[in-house]
Formats: C-alpha cells, structure tokens, sequence
C-alpha cells in the first residue's frame, strides 16, 4: 500500500489556502505542584468543574476540585511530563470519547486511543464521557429479556434489556466467567457489547480478548481498558467512557450490554484521587460522593421510550468482595442501586457447581418481566425448591433416616443442582434450557443417575436438535409453554429415553 | 513558574498584609507599594543573605530591628519600616515577595487599573506600545499598564495576557494551529477517499 505523493501534496495545499487564522483566545494557568496523577495550578480562574485542560506536553486533564485559590486537576496520561511551573491550558469542553460503529471490535483506553495496534479509531463522531442519565419520561419499563446463555442466570435471576445486575463475590469464584458468557451469547442477537476493564492484571484482559476473540465475540465487542498501572484518574473514568460508547447505540434504537469489571477497583482509584485532593474522608476512607460516583454511571443504564426509539442499555457491574463480607461499604451501595444481584459463593465454586451462584440470596428485582412465557412456565418455582433444597440438605447430613417424600425431594435437588451446571464459554440457547429444565423439574429425569445427568442433558437436546425438530420450531415460534408444546416435549423425552439406557 | 503564581498558603498570607499595608499607608499608598516593589527588586534580590538574616530564628529580634533600621531609616517610608518590623516579629519575612504581589494587585484594583503582559518576538516601539495600551483600554474598560517581555520564539507577532487569559496573535501560535488544521484534514480525507489517494 502507498499512497499517492501528489494528491497529498494537493490535500495539503488546500487545506492550508482554505486555513483561517483566528486569534486564539484562552484560559490558561501555572502548575503548582504535581504528583501521583494530580496536578495543583493557579490560575484558570474561569474555569468550569469537569472542564478539559491541557498540558504543554499535550497531555490532557480535567479540573476536578474548584478551590479558592488554586485549581485541582486530575491528569489522565503520563504525569511524569509535566513539571511545575508548565503554562496550563483550558480548553473550554468537556472530555469527550469517539463513538459510534468504528469502536466496534477494538480494544481502547477510556480516552479513546486504541491499544490493538490495529491503527487509529474511524469515527467522526464524539459524545461527552460524563452525561445525565435519561430521565422518567424517557424511560418505559424493562421488557425484553437479555440472554445470558447460563442456565441457573436465565431460568432464576432473569436479566432484561435496560437492567443493572450486579455479580457479586470474592476472588477466583467465576465472576467475570458469567459476564463473558452473557457477552459470548449475544453473537447474532444484534446486541453491542462493551468490556470495560478497571483496575485489572493486564495479562487477564489479554486472556479476556483472546476468549471474545476465539469465540467470535470480538466482532460486536469493544474492550476498554485501564490496567493496574494505568494512572486513578484512567481508572476513574474508564466506566464513564465505556457507558458513553455503549449509550450512543442505545440512543440510536439499539441495544447494547456493558460490564464494569470491576467497580470496587473503580471505588480504590476514586478514593485515591480524592484523598490525594484532599476531600475529607468518610467510611473505609472513601470520600463523601462515592455513592454518587456509582448511582450516576449507573442510572445511565436505561430501556427508553419508543418515542426515543427504544434502545435499550443494560449493565452488569461486578465487585468483588472480601471473604464473602457484603455488608462492606462499596458492595452495600452498588446492592441498593442495582436492580438485582448475582451471588457467587467460594464454596459453590470448590464443590464444582459452577456457576457458583447462591441461588437464596441471588435476586433480580425487573428481570421477570422480560422472561419469555415458556421459561416463566418452567422454571417458576425453581428458585424458591432450590432454595428450599439446600436447607433439607444440611438437614439431611445429619444421617436421620428421611420418609420417602423427603428423599425424593432431595433426589431431585441433587438433579436439578447438576444441571444447572454449565462449563465456561459453552452459553445455551434459551429455548434448549426450557426443554432441559422442563425434563429436570417434571421428574423427567428422576431415573437418570445423578452422575450422568449432563450426558443425558446433552444427548436429549442433540435428539431434540436433529429429530424433532419440529418441537424446537414450535417453541421458538410461540416461545410459550402451551399444551401442544409441551405435549411435543413430553413424547420426545419418552421417545428419547427409549434410545437412552441408563 | 510565572512569578506571581502563589500557592494557596503564600497567598493568603500575602491578602492579609498586604490589606493591611495598604490600609496603613492611607494616601500614601502609591508611594509605599513603589518602596515595597523597590525593596523586594533591589535589596532581597540582590543580596539574598539579608532575607536570610531576617528571617533567621537565631538572630535575636533586637539585632534584626537594630538591622533595619540601620539599612532603611530615612531611605523608606515610616509606614513602611514599621511594617518590616512587625514582619520580622511575626517570621514572616519570607512573605514579603507575596506581600508585595498582593499589595501590587490590590492597588491595582482599587484604582481600576489592569497589568498587561505582552510578549513580543522582537521589543515593542514606543507608537506600538501607545497603540497597544489605547486598544486594550478601551476594551477591557480600564487603564492599562504593560509588562514587556522579549521571546523571539514567536517569531512575530504579539501575546497578550491579562490576568488568566491569554489572546494568542504571535505567528508561532497561528502557525501550530494551521499545523493541528492540516493534519486532521489529510486524516479526513485519508478516511473520506482512500482509493483516489492510494496509488495502484
């Protein structure tokens, strides 16, 4: 590839004849101190709050605290080039991201740069990082379900188009496994989807992109990353950036998922910012606004009107939490102000039932409304049996000899907890998880040793799939449990256990 | 660093007596701030060991007043040389530079007056100084005073700056603008007409 030198050289002289000198007229001050990604400058007394100003060397801040008589700023970049005394910049706009279909398939920093190595962003368009949420009027109830492709997620805890599910739980037990899936599932649904990496090893954001990659995901996807070594105030804003990439599809009628991994790094960095600027410091030493620094990125997750064309984002924020302690401050305020929790369990997670989601303590506060009516159908009482399995369980461990009703209760506890079993990256359609769960909860599947349920799971669907077809059709034509269908179901079960020997 | 950038501690020290000078030397205020800004240019730039002195703790207060009064009687105003004594009690002698860029600004203000800093790549004339002053006078509404400062990196041009804003008409700015404007043209049209600019 080579480009021609003499339609440059006309494009550089056009627009050098068409250039129109103006005066340039700005706000500028002088840096008074600078450290560990903050800067101090006198100066910029016009300055607005959350206003971009620039450094000599081209680096890019944003005014953070006002003060009497000097201006905190936060500088996203290198603060290593900057040294007191430099001339500051005020550029009077607000910081700004590039959107639009050219993020698409990228892997960026929150300002935007890409990091792949794969040439600059092809975009024209901006959206500023830091907007306000849609308001009521704007809005209509969430009604479309978001697929996760996780069986226990999808029949138990449902997630609709426009929500906040927040997956909650300590180190290694599988939380962003569940957020990748819910990104890998979405391939062909239409759904833009947006990574926003906080705070992280860099080497697992490698492996995260390599796994999108792998299974085809990159193609819808925009990773935004700022690693561990990437400067608070980048950590700070990372979140802000990837919502306002994800908002642009949502205001354009489309749906888009973004997953904050993970806000309780986002919190740290927020918190070292602040008390780097000296704002008083409340509990756990986070400053006073940390809950507003969550509950304004968040609120920015909205089902719109059809008015407004009826784009949709949802969110799934992650936190990670200490030796399972949810009544910590930062996972208190993100449990109040999402519609709805995934709890995941280090003990679930050795047992092997993995997703490890504590399936009492696990909500989802809209979700149910976006169920499709065949799901809602079959997986009803589900959460609260499981719930109720558990208990018996425990009891059970006592080694009393149990009254057959209450052994066969257990029997289908342990069936049911097997099959909601899934590996990693293997997301399922939601319409072979009404058949597989209706086979669990209808006792279909109480002569199936307990160790060859997953054979069974598999094996049913793959006869569904290949010889009755006709009831999968029907299915996703009514996506409803009427009796035809069910019917359907019932006699390829019976069929197919003719064919399975146990 | 700009030499009247303060940081916020040195800043409101300098507010605080600098208030209070001004309000001590009553009509003779104008006379006292030049004393001041001749004390600060002349003697604590110059000879940097009497700032030192000063505001030494193990110099005993009597030597410093007897020290004063042997440099400055007679040469400054009372006012004035009370106001260096009371400094010295106070230990705040290394104040005096802010002091005086706070009672310089205050003055200012009192008789609506606006300190100009104009950088020029070669100095200014004496017609292009009286047309510099009229025109920002009249468009700023007040009397102007210019600071002149020679930076022939400008190349041409002038830069003006009043107090925290900067009216930028020297050819180097114009010329990294026209810089800034060309390169993301060419990337437009890289991106507008890649097949037309790529040579088969």
């Amino acid at each position: 590839m080579k480009f021609n030198s003499d339609e440059i050289a006309s494009v550089i002289q056009k627009e050098i004849e068409t250039f129109e000198g103006q005066m340039d007229v700005r706000e500028v001050g002088t840096v008074l101190e600078v450290s560990d990604g903050i800067a101090r400058v006198y100066g910029l007394s016009r300055v607005m709050s959350g206003e971009m100003v620039q450094f000599p060397s081209g680096v890019i801040g944003l005014a953070f605290n006002l003060e009497e008589n000097s201006v905190g700023v936060i500088i996203l970049g290198d603060y290593l080039t900057i040294s007191e005394g430099d001339e500051v910049k005020a550029l009077g706009k607000l910081l700004s991201v590039p959107v639009g279909p050219g993020v698409i398939g990228r892997v960026l920093d929150p300002l935007g740069n890409p990091l792949d190595g794969r040439g600059p962003v092809e975009s024209s368009e901006q959206r500023p990082v830091e907007v306000i949420a849609a308001g009521v009027a704007e809005r209509q109830p969430v009604s479309e379900p978001m697929q996760t492709g996780i069986k226990a997620v999808d029949a138990m805890t449902p997630i609709g188009r426009g929500q906040r599910e927040l997956i909650i739980g300590d180190r290694k037990t599988g939380k962003t496994a569940v957020a990748i899936d819910t990104i890998i599932n979405q391939k062909g649904t239409g759904v833009k989807c947006f990574y926003v990496a906080v705070g992280q090893k860099d080497s697992s954001v490698a492996l995260v992109v390599e796994a999108l990659r792998k299974h085809g995901a990159m193609d819808y996807t925009t990773v935004i990353v700022s690693g561990a070594s990437a400067p608070a105030p980048l950590q700070y804003i990372a979140p802000y950036s990837g919502t306002a990439m994800a908002e642009y599809f949502m205001y354009k009628g489309e749906h888009a998922l973004v997953v904050y991994d993970d806000l309780s790094k986002q919190a740290t960095a927020y918190r070292q910012l602040s008390l780097l600027m000296r704002r008083p410091p409340g509990r756990e030493a986070y400053p006073g606004d940390v809950f507003y620094c969550h509950s304004r990125l968040l609120e920015r997750s909205a089902k719109l009107s059809d008015a407004l064309g009826g784009g949709s984002l949802t969110s799934l924020p992650i936190i990670e939490t200490q030796e399972g302690e949810v009544s910590a401050y930062i996972p208190t305020n993100v449990i109040s102000i999402t519609d709805g929790q995934i709890y995941l369990q280090p003990d679930l997670f050795f047992k092997g039932i993995r997703p490890a989601m504590n399936v009492g303590i696990s909500v989802s506060r809209v979700g149910g409304a976006a169920q499709i009516k065949a799901m809602k159908k079959v997986a009803g009482g589900l959460r609260l049996d499981l719930a109720s399995f558990r208990e018996l369980e425990a009891f059970a461990q006592l080694g009393t000899d149990l009254d057959p009703v209450t052994q066969s209760r257990l029997d289908r506890g342990y069936r049911m907890v097997e099959l909601l079993k899934q590996l990693q990256y293997k997301p399922m359609n939601v319409f072979e998880q009404v058949i597989s769960i209706y086979a669990a909860t209808r006792g279909h599947m109480d002569d199936v040793p307990v160790d060859r349920i997953a054979e069974f799971e598999t094996r049913l669907l793959e006869f569904v799939r290949d010889r009755r077809s006709d009831v999968m059709s029907k299915l996703q034509e009514t996506k409803d449990l009427t009796s035809e269908v069910e019917e359907g179901i019932k006699s390829a079960i019976a069929e197919f256990k003719k064919g399975f020997k146990a | 660093m700009h030499p009247t950038a303060l940081d916020s501690d040195a800043q409101q020290v300098g507010t605080l007596y600098g208030k209070a000078i001004l309000g001590a030397a009553g009509t003779n205020a104008d006379e006292i701030v030049s004393q001041l800004n001749s004390i600060v240019s002349d003697c604590l730039t110059r000879s940097p060991g009497l700032e030192s002195v000063l505001g030494s703790p193990r110099v005993s207060q009597l030597d410093k007043e007897n020290l004063i009064d042997r440099i400055f009687r007679g040469k400054v105003h009372a006012t004035l040389l009370n106001f260096l004594k009371v400094l010295c009690r106070r230990g705040r002698i290394g104040s005096l530079r802010a002091i005086q860029i706070c009672a310089n600004q205050m003055r200012d203000e009192e008789l609506g007056r606006v300190r100009v800093t104009v950088t020029s790549a070669y100095s200014l004339t004496d017609s292009q100084r009286q047309e510099i002053s009229t025109k920002l006078g009249q468009s700023l509404g007040k009397v102007v005073v210019l600071d002149e400062l020679v930076d022939d990196s400008l190349l041409g041009g002038i830069m003006v700056r009043v107090g925290d804003q900067v009216f930028d008409g020297s050819v180097l700015g114009k010329i990294s603008a026209m810089r800034s404007a060309v390169s993301s043209g060419i990337q437009k049209a890289i991106r507008d007409k890649q097949a037309s600019l790529l040579s088969s």
